[in-house]
């Protein structure tokens, strides 16, 4: 069945067969035989209890028609007979029957060895001397033992399932919703209920159970007596925090799948608790609404602290809130750049650094400043336009202008920077290249119009020509040529450079022979962006990986992006959004027009006129 | 628990027919299971959901219809025609793959597919789709199935010149299609 070229029967019917745009034809369909190809392969199996429930369920069906048939009839003959004069009829359901591999049994009847049940009304009934289960009406599920064991596994597809398990028993619950659960139950009652398609309630009354999420790596949640989980969307997104976090978690609050209505899961580190605003203990999960620092502390010993003293940043990293930017009298330009504690923002005449929020320098500037200010480890640097555009340096400590250099630049683009050079490229296809420990700067050129802003690594700047890529620095060297028109700013990584191109396309050049070695075509890719060492497309409300192919889905649109966190903002909010975490760990309502935002390329901070949010 | 990995295929499904017998009937999924899911995702492409339905219900088919089974072809190709015949169902039903309406946190190969698909094959996929079933049947089976004219005829039902003439109307229709969303 596998293929991988177009048959010959269709390659002729293709050239000789009189079919208009051919050869596209042939591409495409090449092209989409390749991609089923790797849907195929991709493709999971469906779980054989599943099919072996519903053939049950099948089967099921005509005895409960027939016996409805036939119970209907008995009740007519009863009638007219007489009920005394009437044998009874074993073979006809009544309620509380369930039928077990097509036979009715009895409530209350110990069953052994696998089994399907496909449950017509509510039933109880015992298996073996290991649990009581009740199953309530139209509930399909396979029970199978463990052999030798006192482990007993139930897989249930559709319906509510409740059940007394007996001390000393191990009962294993599967589901086979969206979000598939295993529940390791000793000894106590609970219930599981999937009726719904992609969520599973989840109660316990007595003893205590562990959940354990599809992901066995990760931890499990322990339900105590009387409370009661729901698991649906949010359950997976719960998961996938849990994962960056200590395995020392022990109890994990899903946010009921309303990740997208503020709520936000809290995380208590094993032996700690929670502790509210007025310094009252707080037991057990909790769901929040919303995340503040000061909403709740977290401590592991007796006395209360509030969690600006905690100092397990691992906890830190996942309980981050926005914090507003004191000492901003001024409309703002620009979004402020930000670097590690630092904040710099610059208004019409003032260049101010801000430090852990507050106000640390502010110095007079001659000339309006063209673009965000770029910090690097040692300076700040901002482009101010003169007749010529003129680069400007100020010592990051203290605000001292340390350099000023005219340019013979008009059309630059924002700078890059990496280690100590900065470069600055001109749309005439001029840069400058400018040495901060030496306080030179040295132009340079490449033979043809510059279209994007230049790039930087670890290793140098990339700037691009309308096809042509193109490392500088000391000299410049042609990396490759584009298979088509370069749009967006190149990013550099492992090796190789993605860029973005006029037909909607992304390429993936091998910078070390300048072959292109991937294209892809990103769903309206907008810009292109590096999260770690990886690229990343963007495109609206969407962000993908271009080497791990992962999608994620924000919750708004796109704003921007440092260290793994993406800004993005819907109508009346900002929203930080891990993507490590698929979780929106911060939330701010600035209670202005969200249409004021300055877009930002470094995504933690925002700035709309003087009012600026740096995430904490 | 017999073992029955050793018997054949129509052995199995003989000892389906006769007693509904379960040991058979999972060493037939065993056997075919990840070749019908297989063949179900090329049938169905970003259609996660309804390639497990599809699988399943081949199956559920296959159980009830064991009696009707006559060992004169093989059984695979029996078993692929139910899966086919379920599939076109599917696309009868042009429903919107379900996985496009996942929430954000949800991350899938369908999604990943979406995102990436080279632009040419989106638009090939919507004119597949918009092809009348009969023409795109054909296509299905000859292009992304693999079958030879003879096999597909065999296998639609269809003469083999009518389906020729078929397969060339629905080259036409979808490079026509082509052309139209093309600005270069």
């Amino acid at each position: 069945m596998k293929k991988d070229v177009i048959d010959s029967e269709t390659e002729a019917m293709l050239r000789d067969g009189g079919i208009p745009n051919a050869k596209r034809l042939r591409d495409a369909l090449l092209a989409d035989m390749e991609l089923r190809d790797r849907e195929a392969n991709a493709a999971q199996t469906p779980a054989y209890e599943t099919i072996e429930t519903r053939i049950t369920t099948q089967r099921v069906r005509f005895p409960v028609i027939w016996c409805v048939g036939l119970a209907s009839a008995a009740a007519i003959l009863i009638a007219v007979i007489g009920i005394a004069f009437m044998p009874r009829a074993h073979t006809i359901l009544a309620a509380g029957d369930i039928v077990v591999n097509g036979k009715a049994h009895r409530p209350g009847v110990p069953i052994i060895g696998s089994w399907s049940a496909a449950v017509a009304r509510s039933a109880v009934f015992s298996y073996d001397s290991m649990a009581l289960i009740h199953a309530a009406a139209d509930t399909a599920m396979h029970i199978a033992p463990s052999a030798g064991t006192r482990k007993l596994r139930i897989t249930v597809t559709r319906g509510m399932v409740s059940a007394y398990v007996r001390p000393g028993t191990e009962c294993i619950i599967l589901t086979k919703g969206q979000y598939p659960l295993t529940m390791h139950i000793h000894g106590t009652t609970f219930s599981v209920d999937v009726r719904e398609a992609r969520a599973v309630t989840v109660a316990v009354a007595e003893g205590g159970m562990l959940v354990q999420p599809s992901d066995a790596s990760m931890p499990g949640i322990r339900i105590r007596p009387g409370e009661q989980y729901r698991f649906a969307g949010g359950g997976h997104t719960a998961s996938a925090i849990s994962r960056t976090l200590s395995s020392t978690m022990a109890f994990l609050s899903y946010s009921r799948g309303d990740i997208d209505r503020h709520e936000a899961p809290i995380f208590v580190p094993k032996e700690a608790s929670l502790i509210d605003n007025a310094g009252s203990r707080v037991d057990g999960p909790v769901w929040v609404r919303g995340m503040r620092r000061s909403l709740y502390a977290v401590t592991g010993s007796t006395l209360p602290k509030r969690l600006d003293s905690v100092s397990d940043t691992t906890l830190l990293t996942a309980v981050r809130a926005p914090v507003r930017v004191r000492g901003l009298t001024n409309a703002i330009r620009f979004a402020p750049s930000v670097s590690g504690d630092d904040a710099v923002v610059c208004d019409e005449h003032r260049l101010s650094l801000i430090k852990n929020g507050t106000l640390r320098w502010s110095t007079d500037i001659p000339r309006a400043v063209i673009y965000a200010p770029l910090i690097t480890r040692s300076s700040v640097i901002v482009l101010m336009r003169g007749e010529a555009i003129t680069l400007h340096v100020y010592d990051r400590l203290t605000g001292r202008s340390t350099a000023s250099i005219p340019t013979r630049l008009t059309r630059p683009f924002p700078a890059a920077a990496f280690e100590n050079t900065v470069i600055i490229a001109d749309a005439s296809g001029e840069y400058l290249s400018y040495d901060i420990a030496r306080r030179s700067a040295v132009p340079g050129r490449i033979p043809e119009e510059i279209v994007t802003a230049p790039t930087a690594d670890s290793t140098g700047a990339i700037v691009c020509g309308r096809t042509g890529i193109y490392a500088v620095g000391i000299k410049t060297i042609r990396i490759a040529t584009a298979p088509g028109s370069i749009i967006m700013p190149a990013v550099s990584y492992r090796g190789n450079i993605a860029l973005g191109l006029a037909d909607g396309s992304a390429a993936i050049i091998d910078r070390t022979n300048g072959t292109c070695i991937r294209r892809l075509m990103p769903y309206r890719m907008e810009r292109i962006v590096l999260v770690g060492d990886e690229p990343y497309a963007v495109s609206g409300g969407w962000i993908a990986s271009m080497v791990s192919g992962v999608v994620t889905r924000l919750p708004g649109t796109y704003i921007g992006i440092e260290d793994g966190i993406v800004l993005v903002r819907d109508q009346s909010s900002l929203l930080w959004y891990s993507l490590a975490a698929r979780a929106i760990i911060a939330r701010v309502s600035p209670g202005l027009s969200m249409d004021h935002i300055s877009k930002t390329q470094n995504g933690a901070l925002i700035g709309s006129m003087h009012e600026v949010y740096v995430l904490k | 628990m017999p073992d029955v990995s050793k018997d054949t295929d129509h052995e199995l499904i003989a000892r389906v027919s006769a007693s509904h017998d379960r040991d058979a009937f999972r060493e037939l999924y065993r056997r075919y299971a990840p070749l019908i899911t297989r063949y179900a995702s090329k049938l169905l492409p970003m259609r996660t959901a309804s390639v497990d339905d599809v699988v399943q219900e081949t199956f559920v088919r296959m159980y009830e219809r064991a009696a009707a089974y006559r060992p004169v072809g093989s059984f695979s190709g029996w078993l692929y025609r139910i899966a086919y015949n379920l599939s076109m169902d599917v696309h009868r039903t042009r429903t919107i793959p379900s996985d496009m309406t996942e929430q954000y946190a949800h991350t899938s190969a369908s999604a990943e597919d979406t995102f990436f698909a080279d632009d040419r094959v989106r638009r090939l996929r919507t004119a597949i789709d918009a092809l009348p079933h009969d023409l795109r049947s054909i296509v299905l089976a000859k292009v992304y199935i693999g079958m030879t004219f003879p096999e597909a005829s065999e296998f639609l039902r269809v003469p083999l010149r009518t389906l020729k003439h078929r397969f060339q109307r629905a080259l036409q229709y979808l490079g026509n299609a082509l052309g139209n969303g093309e600005g270069t």
